[in-house]
């Protein structure tokens, strides 16, 4: 028999009862019975507690687990983890049900929460008696100088200060009470933690244990569960990961990263590669160089080559200034006597001066690896060599274009710089040169400034390219050409301007105050001497500030911020703050809220004080630098609290320009996520308001860059068909971005969109400012050859500095043009160039297990024949008939060639010829039809890439799934994936997981002879026989 | 099941059927009964597995006794505990067993408790749950007569019925329910009087003797001036509508919505 129960009631009713057992009798009965009748007991829930409270009561526990589980089913977790907590054994962690495992998931959020206010707190008292510790041994002179967390808050005047300090103190001492109040942790709830990750230690969930416990800052925990699991490996690179990407407190990050770093050093085998990371990371140079200097020291091939690759990396991810500290803590050369000759004797170097002449080689290596300058000049080889540029594109586009249009020709000049950025290739500047003489004023400074974009990284020949229009201080040529060449060597020598620098800074003194010359020169400076914080360039710089001319001093205020950059150097913050309120030029507030947003790069926290005081001014421009400087503070860290801010600024904000930046700047907090991105901004894609929807398309641009994604291109779409052309030609530029390096085999739409910017480039009635974005855009997607990316953190996932700040600065060029030449900053060459210990690249394959015509470049356009310039011949209608029957039947010849595809080459080959017969007969009897032409050329091409796939098939008939790279290779990001190492007999990678970027490779036959690659620069050659021509003489201009 | 148990209820039911049963006595033995049962894993059973008829009857046996302890040491607290404790074994646990004879007596007195009390609403849920047949057993019909004339005002006719309840057990309820009848009639007289003669006031109040109503007046401060009862009506003006104030204001709605429109 049995019974189902339709009430509790009666059991209820027993909690009256006075016997003690009997109420433990039914509480027991309860405690089974109350996921059915809840409600009912939760009438006399006031009964339960009371049994709870009371401490004579034998059966609390079991009156606390009853409570809790009646609030859990009424929905106060708050309550109900209560009740299970004083549930003690009770509370069994290892149950299965929703209860628990509601209640486990709020306990530990709780607990993460309290455990970061708390450990925050910790840090804060820490630090604060650091502070008064360091504050007793210093004068007050000193004080002031002191760069700390504190001090940042402080910009304004003393009185300011003063109450700020006063305003942090109560706070802190608010902190204190409450975490005497509400901030313990509850013993209770601690242990049941802590059961919870035993549990997790016994059914081998020890990546969810680590999760949580980073989370739950319990560096305890992460030790014992890195120790405790066997494949340590995989659980260290998984905790490191984690800790870079998501522990968004810097400190903790740190904390983390230290004790990885003991459990790295502690273990037998050293991981080199990984524990530079760390120590990167923790901005440990000295540690670092000690490394370097022991791998160095050891005669290995390997550890040398490890070296190396670590010397790669760091350049890659490690800021100027890590860098540069790391050069001066590396050792000398030793130096090494010259053996003497003897008696006709030809005297030989001990073994030990050999190898120490051995170990002084590989120290220069070195050095010359973190200065950059090697990986600046293979990436120079690798676009020079693989340069893809097709000119075609361009021309077509110049020839649409009116060119007595100065903007439109100076965009032209310009995309061209972006098309081949890098690959010193001027050919098309070259053969224009009639057509560049009309370009005057501003454009002349930009086209100037465009050879340092083509040139860019030419570190060697700058000065030799760039000679005929440098300033020479005997009046010469124009101020425009003059400073935009300074500005081209800044370009060319990005961030590493130890040559340049001081010739710019001679050419800022020598130029009697012409605001060009001094505008050009203070963005070369700023390029040049990124992030180096020198304090008497910076003087030079606020000299030219406080001249208070509108164009210098733009400039120099984004120079100062370049120069600064990341620094966080309080007094620059102070001037640039005191000038901007008193100058009256909207140019210079607006460079000096720039520069000062670069000065608080990366500083997230540190730089909440400048935000608060830039984002409550009633100046729009400081507003608007406000909203970059959380950019800049925050970017890729994907900061929730930053992230409301800019959002609701971003629909708040009176003025358009401040909603504008905040959504630009959504996009460099997020960079890390792309695939989020167009999610967070689908709604303001939609804004009534233009700048709004400007600053989608931007945001969408520079975090979706060369990714071709799905979202981000259906967003884009219907904005380069918007009513507003402002908001087209940021759609535009963005989709160029988006789609960068894609061809139509991956991309069907990157065909469309290139049509796109022809149509609206030559269509009359276009707006201009859509033609620009459009010349922009079409720059952007062939941008550097084909051969370079945009993207704003670095192969390992880092922060890219430079590309972020340049990004930044790009942002501006709606205020002024000339800036766009920033966005080089962010152009990453996507190649694979192997190396071997020599730093020469030898012949070397991989395999890239996808079809060819995936990641192929796309192809050249064919230049148009002579014929389309004929005069239009009426067209009867019978040709017409006969027009449209020849369409059809090439389609179907497409159709049929397209499934014919798979067949045998043989009678590909016959089919051809008769497709050529048939296509001569054609091309005789339709000669002027421009439609037909076109057709033609497809087929062309298609037949073009026919041929080369049954040269493939012929080289390697098994598989057409696979395609063999030869070294130095462009691999797009899509394309990593398929990477196998597998194909070359010789060489393998020093860096497993390096699958692009610089790789060290290890030579297996190391006896053997190595073939290397031989590079040589066509372009620079000739120059310097033929030299540039004469800059073009200055025309007059007239307006239409 | 244990011998002891049986002991026991024998002492218990010995103890209840007495006329004047002991208090302390009995109360004891009922902690005992329920602990021996509880162990025993008969009171209340769980519903995973089988049950034995023999000790459902057993137990409801045992608590039937402790509802007629309680109507006997007037002892209501334990009274609304024990009917409760009860009633699964009607309704739930009652489905399997044969039905008891005192169930409609027991239900019966809930009806007339919560009736005294003047707890109408759970009233009708109880009487929801007796069937529609039982209603004309005399213990139940009882119930439905006095709730008909308690909502007719027919305090008078209450007052007849109860002279003649179904079973002695009711009389303690009973008294109790005229009292809360009074308690009503006190209560309206207050608002529709403002003074009585003491005669006319003893009959209302369905009291005894004029001293009883004299009692009364003084445990609620009412004066008694020359054989008449002078009512104290403080709470007389609490609840005027503002009749003019509304009518102002709808139709100034009125007014603005037209304008609207």
């Amino acid at each position: 028999m049995s019974v189902v129960l339709s009430t509790a009631s009666g059991i209820i009713a027993l909690l009256d009862e006075p016997d003690n057992d009997l109420k433990t009798y039914a509480l027991r009965k309860l405690d089974s019975l109350v996921d059915q009748f809840w409600a009912e007991i939760s009438d006399s829930i006031g009964k339960i507690e009371a049994l709870y409270e009371d401490e004579e009561f034998p059966s609390r526990t079991l009156a606390a687990i009853v409570a809790s589980k009646v609030y859990y089913h009424l929905g106060f977790l708050d309550d109900s983890l209560l009740f299970a907590l004083g549930a003690g054994q009770l509370f069994d962690v290892s149950q299965r049900d929703e209860f628990t495992r509601t209640l486990i998931s709020k306990s530990f959020n709780d607990y993460i929460e309290k455990r970061s206010v708390i450990t925050e707190e910790e840090h804060k008292l820490k630090l604060k008696k650091q502070e008064e510790e360091k504050n007793k041994t210093k004068t007050i002179f000193e004080e002031e100088e002191e760069d700390s967390e504190l001090e940042n808050m402080l910009i304004d005047s003393d009185e300011d200060s003063e109450q700020d300090e006063g305003l942090y103190e109560t706070k802190n001492e608010k902190i204190t009470l409450e975490k005497t109040e509400s901030e313990v942790i509850d013993p209770r709830l601690e242990k049941i933690i802590n059961s919870v990750f035993r549990r997790c230690f016994l059914e081998k969930e020890f990546k969810e244990a680590l999760g949580i416990a980073i989370e739950a800052r319990r560096i305890d925990i992460i030790k014992e569960i890195i120790e405790m699991v066997d494949k340590t490996d995989e659980m260290l690179t998984y905790c490191l990961t984690i800790a870079r990407k998501y522990i968004q407190s810097r400190w903790y990050r740190q904390e983390v990263l230290t004790m990885l770093l003991e459990i790295y050093e502690s273990r037998p085998e050293l991981d080199y590669i990984n524990i530079c990371d760390i120590l990167l990371f923790l901005n440990d140079a000295e540690r670092l160089s000690e490394i370097l200097n022991d791998l160095l020291l050891d005669e290995s091939t390997e550890s040398h080559l490890n070296a190396c690759q670590i010397g790669f990396d760091l350049y890659e991810n490690a800021s100027q200034h890590f860098l540069n500290e790391l050069v001066l803590l590396l050792p000398d050369p030793i130096p090494v006597n010259k053996p003497v000759e003897k008696d006709g004797i030809v005297a030989e170097y001990t073994p030990r001066e050999q190898k120490l002449l051995v170990y002084n080689k590989k120290m220069d290596q070195i050095k010359s690896i973190l200065s950059g300058r090697t990986t600046i000049n293979l990436h120079l080889q690798f676009l020079n060599r693989n340069n893809k540029t097709d000119l075609q594109n361009l021309l077509r586009l110049k020839e649409k274009t009116d060119s007595r249009h100065s903007l439109l020709t100076s965009m032209i000049v310009m995309s061209h710089g972006l098309i081949s950025c890098g690959t010193t290739s001027d050919v098309f500047l070259r053969e224009n040169l009639g057509w560049l003489a009309n370009i005057s004023n501003w454009a002349k400074f930009c086209s100037t400034a465009s050879l340092g974009l083509i040139h860019k990284g030419h570190l060697d020949k700058a000065f030799t390219i760039l000679e005929p229009y440098l300033p020479h201080g005997s009046g010469g040529s124009s101020p425009y050409s003059e400073g935009g060449s300074l500005y081209a060597l800044g370009l060319i020598n990005t961030k590493h301007g130890e040559e340049v620098t001081p010739f710019l800074l001679e050419a800022l003194k020598n130029c009697q105050r012409n605001n060009i010359i001094q505008h050009g020169a203070c963005l070369g400076i700023g390029l040049s001497s990124m992030a180096v914080g020198d304090m008497q360039t910076y003087e030079e710089l606020r000299d030219v500030l406080y001249n208070d001319d509108a164009v210098a001093g733009e400039a120099a205020g984004i120079a100062m911020g370049l120069l600064m950059l990341g620094t966080g150097n309080s007094k620059a913050i102070q001037e640039m703050w005191n000038y901007a309120h008193q100058t009256e030029h909207e140019k210079i507030i607006r460079g000096v809220s720039v520069g000062m947003s670069l000065i608080m790069y990366g500083k997230e926290q540190e730089a909440e004080g400048l935000i608060e005081q830039l984002s409550s001014d009633k100046d729009s421009i400081l507003r608007y630098g406000a909203m970059f400087t959380i950019a800049m503070a925050y970017a890729g860290t994907s900061n929730e609290k930053a992230l409301r801010k800019l959002l609701h600024v971003a629909v708040s904000d009176v003025n358009d320009d401040v909603r504008r930046a905040a959504v630009i700047a959504i996009g460099f907090l997020l960079f890390k996520e792309p695939n989020q991105v167009p999610k967070t901004l689908s709604l303001l894609a939609k804004s009534y308001n233009n700048s709004v929807r400007f600053g989608a398309a931007m945001a969408l641009g520079i975090t979706c860059a060369g990714t071709a994604n799905k979202d981000a291109l259906e967003l884009l779409e219907p904005l380069t068909k918007d009513l507003n052309n402002i908001v087209r030609q940021g759609a535009l530029i963005a989709t160029g971005m988006v789609l960068m390096q894609f061809n139509e085999k991956q991309e069907p739409k990157v065909s469309k969109i290139k049509d796109q910017f022809y149509e609206i480039v030559s269509d009359k009635y276009e707006h201009k400012m859509t033609k620009m974005g459009a010349i922009l855009g079409a720059g952007l997607i062939d941008a550097g050859g084909r051969n370079v990316t945009i993207s704003m953190q670095t192969t390992t996932g880092e922060n890219d500095m430079k590309a972020i700040v340049g990004l930044a600065i790009f942002s501006q060029y709606w205020f002024w043009h000339p800036l766009t030449y920033f966005i080089s900053l962010a152009f990453q060459p996507t190649a694979l160039i192997g190396l071997n210990k020599d730093l020469n690249m030898p012949k070397f394959k991989v395999k890239s297990n996808a079809k060819p015509s995936l990641f192929a470049y796309p192809n050249p356009l064919v230049e148009k024949k002579k014929v389309e310039k004929k005069v239009e011949t009426a067209v009867l209608s019978v040709t017409k008939k006969e027009q449209r029957r020849q369409e059809e039947k090439a389609e179907q010849k497409k159709n049929n060639e397209e499934d014919n595809s798979q067949m045998d080459s043989e009678e590909i080959d016959e089919k051809k010829k008769i497709e050529e017969e048939k296509e001569n007969e054609e091309e005789k009897e339709k000669e002027k039809e421009k439609e037909k032409e076109k057709e033609k050329e497809k087929e062309k091409e298609k037949e073009k890439e026919k041929e080369g796939k049954e040269k493939e098939k012929e080289e390697k008939e098994e598989e057409e799934e696979e395609e063999i790279l030869e070294n130095p290779t462009r691999i797009t990001l899509d394309q990593r994936k398929y990477i196998t190492f597998d194909v070359d007999p010789r060489y393998k990678p020093i860096k497993e997981s390096a699958k692009f970027g610089i790789v060290m490779l290890l030579d297996t036959k190391p006896d053997e002879d190595e073939e290397l690659i031989e590079i040589e620069f066509d372009t620079t050659e000739k120059k310097e026989e033929e030299k540039e021509p004469e800059p073009p003489e200055p025309f007059e201009y007239f307006s239409d | 099941m244990d011998e002891q148990l049986f002991k026991l209820s024998k002492e218990f039911k010995f103890q209840v059927e007495q006329k004047q049963p002991d208090s302390i006595a009995c109360k004891k033995l009922l902690t005992k009964l329920k602990i021996a049962m509880a162990e025993e894993g008969i009171l209340f059973p769980g519903t995973d597995f089988p049950l034995d008829p023999k000790n459902i009857v057993f137990t409801r046996d045992v608590l039937e006794l402790a509802v007629i302890m309680s109507v006997k040491l007037e002892d209501m607290d334990l009274f609304e505990r024990q009917v409760s404790q009860v009633k699964p074994y009607y309704f739930d646990y009652g489905t399997e067993i044969k039905k008891s004879e005192n169930e409609l007596l027991i239900l019966g007195m809930n009806l007339l408790y919560l009736l005294s009390l003047n707890r109408i609403g759970e009233f009708h849920t109880e009487l929801e749950l007796i069937e529609f047949e039982s209603r004309s057993n005399p213990f139940i019909k009882f119930n439905l007569q006095v709730e008909e004339l308690l909502l007719d005002g027919n305090y008078l006719g209450i007052q007849t019925i109860c002279e003649n309840p179904p079973s002695d057990l009711y009389s303690v309820f009973v008294s109790r329910l005229k009292l809360s009848i009074q308690e009503l009639i006190l209560d309206c007289t207050n608002k529709s009087y403002k003074s009585l003669d003491l005669k006319t006031a003893k009959d209302l109040f369905m009291m005894e003797s004029i001293e009883e109503v004299k009692e009364m007046a003084k445990t609620n401060n009412w004066r008694i001036v020359d054989n008449k009862l002078f009512f104290e009506n403080l709470d007389e003006d609490e609840e005027k509508i503002p009749t003019n104030k509304v009518i102002r204001e709808i139709i100034g709605y009125a007014k603005e919505l037209e304008k609207i429109i």
